[in-house]
């Protein structure tokens, strides 16, 4: 079945 | 029955039977098996779950293809911000 996996946000360092 | 499409043109990966999706909008990374990477690829154009489901069961040559998993599944990319209803 399809599924998503993992989702997240990305990180910036300034 | 609602219609469902990508939201915008994402970058996207395929490695290691995963698809890679970077939202460069709303700065996120999601992560597909292949099979979720299939629908997303087919999402492109404006898709139902049930054109889905159609679809697979001929990819895979499996009657098996529950139409119910492939709603949860677009359910969860809307919930990721990746698709959106057709208009």
């Amino acid at each position: 079945p399809p599924l998503v996996l993992n989702h997240r946000p990305i990180r910036f360092e300034t | 029955m609602a219609r469902y499409v990508q939201k915008s043109s994402y970058e996207t990966t395929h490695l290691d039977n995963e698809y890679i999706i970077l939202n460069t909008i709303d700065y996120t990374v999601t992560k597909l098996n292949d099979v979720g990477g299939v629908c997303w690829s087919l999402l492109e154009k404006d898709q139902t779950a049930e054109s889905i489901t159609k679809i697979l069961r001929q990819e895979y040559q499996k009657s098996d293809v529950n139409e119910k998993d492939i709603e949860e599944f677009l359910s969860h990319l809307m919930e990721c911000g990746l698709v959106k209803y057709a208009v």
